[in-house]
């Protein structure tokens, strides 16, 4: 069985596609063999490996095609990694799979016989069938957050949704990722201060604040491949150490497989 | 693949406690923080401590040294009114020379480790008591 790990926060551009692109290709690169699947019709996971659009996703879950899922894999053109894309496409697929008995079931079903070690469901920023659906195949579910209020408050209600579940779904929360953290901004660590008294110990070493992450993502390259030395991935120096950064991040996921 | 021991949370009633890495960065901010509002010439002598040893860096090592020899080390430094570490590098160069030269071995002084990092350790205790009883 897989390991499914859902990536959500119902706020926007808080860093969920580059946290899912960053923390799969990382995987990849260390051996895993990583099943990336995009949930917003945004189609950005696509963007981001430099992929073109596909409605992988809807010919996977609409009930009158039902591909296996073998047939909708696109190769990420990287080694260990695959991604089921998504596109506009979705929007009418939500409002098909509205009708169908069971829906907050439909990922699990079809995610139960992949035989990867670890997938990755990049969910859109809205409470949708597919939101639910991500909550109720994930193990574990992942909360990248920027550091203000509004995307805090996202937090506080992607775990409430997470709550609301809980009878249907056994989705561990493995923690809360700060995101587009400045460590020379005050209102920036003022939120992380804010969010680290708020959620205890879910809250996970920031990413700092890097424009590569958006350079990388305009030449449809992963961080690992970009700039493999990004304040983004290496995260801050600190005495002999580093802190933060998908590097980190990874290092945790990795203990949590 | 899938572990089945419990990792994640499910229950929020208690999220007490911080992780080591997000409480330490926090500390770190909160410090500068505490350092931008000294007076300038505290400020500066600071800047300038910390750009000192941004520069040692990268002559720095971490030793573990059997604890009699640390204090040994620290006395004769002090004695001779040198920085440990100098006194150090100065009494290593010899040895070194005569290691890469192959005039001395280790061989007499190597045991198996069970440690996966290193092959062998080396028997200090042996080597403390052949020098003190050759000199």
């Amino acid at each position: 069985m897989p390991t499914t790990m859902a990536i959500l926060n119902q706020k926007g551009g808080v860093g969920k596609t580059t946290t899912a692109v960053t923390l799969a290709s990382g995987l990849a690169r260390d051996g895993y063999h990583i099943l990336l699947i995009d949930l917003d019709t945004q189609g950005n996971v696509a963007d981001s490996l430099g992929l073109p659009h596909g409605d992988d996703l809807r010919r996977m879950l609409s009930p009158d095609l039902h591909y296996p899922l073998e047939q909708v894999i696109t190769p990420s053109g990287l080694e260990h990694l695959d991604v089921i894309r998504s596109d506009k496409s979705t929007t009418a697929l939500k409002q098909i799979l509205a009708g169908v008995t069971l829906r907050e079931y439909i990922l699990v079903d079809i995610l139960a016989r992949a035989t990867y070690d670890v997938i990755l469901l990049d969910c859109a920023p809205s409470v949708d069938l597919l939101h639910f659906a991500a909550l109720v195949a994930a193990d574990y579910l992942l909360i990248p957050t920027r550091l203000d209020k509004l995307a805090v408050n996202g937090v506080r209600d992607a775990l409430q949704t997470l709550a609301a579940l809980k009878r249907i779904s056994d989705c561990q929360v493995l923690g809360i990722l700060p995101t587009f953290y400045e460590r020379v901004t005050l209102e920036s660590h003022e939120q992380l201060v804010h969010l680290a008294q708020t959620f205890g110990r879910l809250v996970l070493p920031p990413i700092p604040l890097d424009t590569q992450c958006r350079v990388a993502t305009r030449f449809g390259k992963t961080l690992w491949d970009y700039s493999p030395n990004a304040k983004a991935l290496i995260g801050y120096e600190q005495g002999n150490r580093r802190v933060g950064g998908y590097l980190q991040a990874l290092e945790r996921v990795k203990e949590w497989l | 693949m899938k572990n089945d021991t419990p990792k994640g949370m499910t229950n929020f009633d208690d999220l007490s406690g911080i992780d080591p890495a997000v409480e330490s960065l926090l500390g770190q901010v909160q410090h500068r923080r505490v350092e931008a509002h000294l007076p300038k010439n505290e400020r500066s002598r600071i800047k300038k401590e910390r750009e000192r040893a941004e520069k040692r860096k990268p002559n720095r090592i971490n030793l573990d040294l059997p604890q009699d020899l640390k204090k040994r080390l620290q006395l004769l430094a002090k004695k001779e009114g040198v920085p440990v570490s100098q006194l150090v590098a100065f009494l290593l160069y010899e040895p070194v020379f005569q290691l890469e030269n192959r005039t001395i071995s280790l061989w007499d002084y190597k045991s198996a480790s069970g440690c996966p990092k290193f092959e062998c350790n080396l028997n200090l205790k042996r080597r403390a008591e052949e020098v003190s009883r050759k000199s």
